[in-house]
């Protein structure tokens, strides 16, 4: 009731952060899709920690920078514009290093865990040495998206039309490079150069979804709407509208939960997601078992 | 000539060859059965026809008109992969520059799973089906390009007898119609009465021999030392 009658003044006030979740809500399950389909969703764990570490080491940068400095202590956040080539830079990094160990073998499941433990050490060690950084990254971490600003959206959305461009105009060749990766040589498709730009971007959109809305957000918009979807889908289209779908009512319904009971809006979207993702779990086995 | 490899080094790094001395011309309507042990460079001479591995040296060359169709081993692909039968097939039409009119594709599909038997299962998961019928699927999705080569990495693997006698029976009418077919199996007795030319891979390069020759027992055991 109390939300219905304080619209105007939550619009005004979270109205920006409102149009960043649906940028997220919209783009990053279709990113995290990608990744499960190719059978890469174990990089959506250690590439954002990768991009938080890179985050924490620009706050650590920070006073190298005066002019930096100067509109953090204004702001209460240094520029997007300086902290993306970090966060970016880190998850396109990870996402290099990942696909050299995979083309290596080995023992990738370790090195990946030895990876994430080694970012997230560093990503402590960093803020830890940096004087501005522990609130800013307190903040980003517990996914506090209600605090972004025009700035920080205007990065966010940049980087995601962007990203979301390339998913639309690459489809066919993401989409059957994943499922067969000879049959799109096969058919002529240009796998590799697709590959690399898909990388590129990857990097960039999950360092900007960390540095604005946080890892945690991030993780959870990546992966749970994929596994909703495919729990109930029998066909790609099908698959790819429900991953939409689920990552949408996550964003929506997280808001209410957030302002109605102050929880943080980045884990109460992601619980949204993990509720939904077992809901339509239960609901695709008892079709399958109503059917069969 | 659709296709043609002319001693040709192959492999994945320079100066780490798999196999050397690659000398292969398919003409249309060849009906090529290539044979190798396991770990012998199938797969790496899969790659270097698909485009997919540049050669090392040599020469790789390619006809302009060439469409190629390809149907790898079913156990390849991940079966948790929430695609339909009729996702499987559309992905043949995928080829760059080809938007395909919507009523046209389903015609084509559906006339490719009918021409493999496969129309009952048209809507269900892919990774739901058995492998026989799999492997047909991926030959409704090769075929239905209307390719001028088709490349098959071990079809009719673990597949039973009777999908093994439908995908031969139109592989035959392909070739019956100018389609060139490089069939690439460790197990060639099956292609005796069908094969028009058979190659050997085996010690880091690649020979002909006449089909009976590789079909006989002197043939096999050369296949398998």
């Amino acid at each position: 009731m109390d939300l219905i009658e304080n619209f105007g003044l939550y619009r005004e006030l979270f109205g920006l952060s409102f149009l960043a979740s649906l940028v997220v809500g919209i783009v990053l399950p279709l990113v995290g899709a990608l990744m499960f389909l190719r059978k890469e969703a174990f990089l959506g764990i250690a590439v954002p920690q990768f991009a938080a570490a890179g985050l924490a080491l620009g706050l650590l940068f920070l006073p190298w920078f005066p002019a930096m400095s100067a509109y953090f202590l204004d702001h209460g956040h240094p520029p997007m514009g300086y902290l993306l080539p970090f966060a970016a830079g880190a998850a396109v990094l990870a996402l290099f290093l990942f696909s050299l160990m995979r083309r290596r073998g080995g023992h990738s499941g370790a090195l990946l865990a030895a990876s994430f433990a080694t970012a997230s050490a560093l990503g402590i060690l960093f803020l830890n040495a940096s004087p501005a950084g522990a609130n800013m990254a307190d903040t980003v971490m517990r996914g506090e998206v209600l605090l972004l600003d025009v700035h920080g959206l205007e990065v966010l959305a940049g980087v995601c039309l962007i990203g979301l461009l390339f998913l639309i105009f690459c489809r066919r060749t993401l989409l059957v490079t994943a499922f067969d990766r000879d049959q799109a040589v096969a058919l002529g498709r240009r796998v590799a150069i697709v590959e690399t730009y898909q990388f590129l971007l990857l990097g960039i959109m999950i360092g900007a979804g960390v540095m604005t809305v946080g890892p945690i957000l991030v993780f959870g918009l990546l992966f749970l709407p994929p596994l909703a979807s495919r729990a109930t889908a029998t066909t790609l289209a099908g698959f790819l509208r429900g991953v939409l779908w689920a990552g949408l009512v996550s964003v929506l319904l997280a808001w209410p939960l957030s302002l109605q009971l102050d929880w943080p809006y980045g884990p109460a979207a992601v619980c949204v997601a993990a509720v939904y993702a077992i809901l339509a779990s239960c609901w695709g086995r008892f079709r399958r078992v109503t059917i069969n | 000539m659709l296709l043609s490899l002319c001693q040709a080094d192959l492999g994945y790094r320079q100066n780490h060859a798999v196999l050397t001395q690659v000398n292969l011309q398919v003409r249309a309507g060849d009906f090529v059965l290539l044979a190798g042990a396991n770990g012998s460079g199938k797969s790496t001479l899969i790659r270097s026809l698909l485009g997919g591995l540049a050669v090392l040296g040599g020469q790789r060359e390619v006809a302009k008109e060439m469409r190629l169709g390809y149907v790898p081993q079913s156990v390849d692909l991940d079966p948790s992969f929430p695609v339909s039968v009729n996702d499987v097939v559309m992905m043949g039409l995928w080829e760059p520059g080809n938007t395909p009119d919507r009523d046209q594709a389903k015609a084509a599909i559906a006339g490719q799973l009918e021409q493999v038997e496969m129309t009952a299962h048209a809507v269900r998961l892919f990774g739901s089906l058995s492998g026989g019928q799999k492997q047909r699927v991926l030959l409704a999705r090769a075929l239905v390009r209307n390719p001028t080569l088709l490349l098959l990495d071990e079809p009719v693997s673990g597949v039973d007898a009777r999908a093994t006698e439908i995908i031969l029976g139109i592989l035959e009418q392909a070739v019956a119609t100018g389609t060139a077919v490089v069939f690439v199996s460790h197990q060639p007795l099956a292609l005796r009465e069908r094969a028009t030319r058979a190659m050997l891979v085996r010690h880091g390069t690649m020979e002909e021999l006449p089909v009976q020759t590789l079909c006989s027992r002197e043939g096999l055991e050369l296949l398998w030392t």
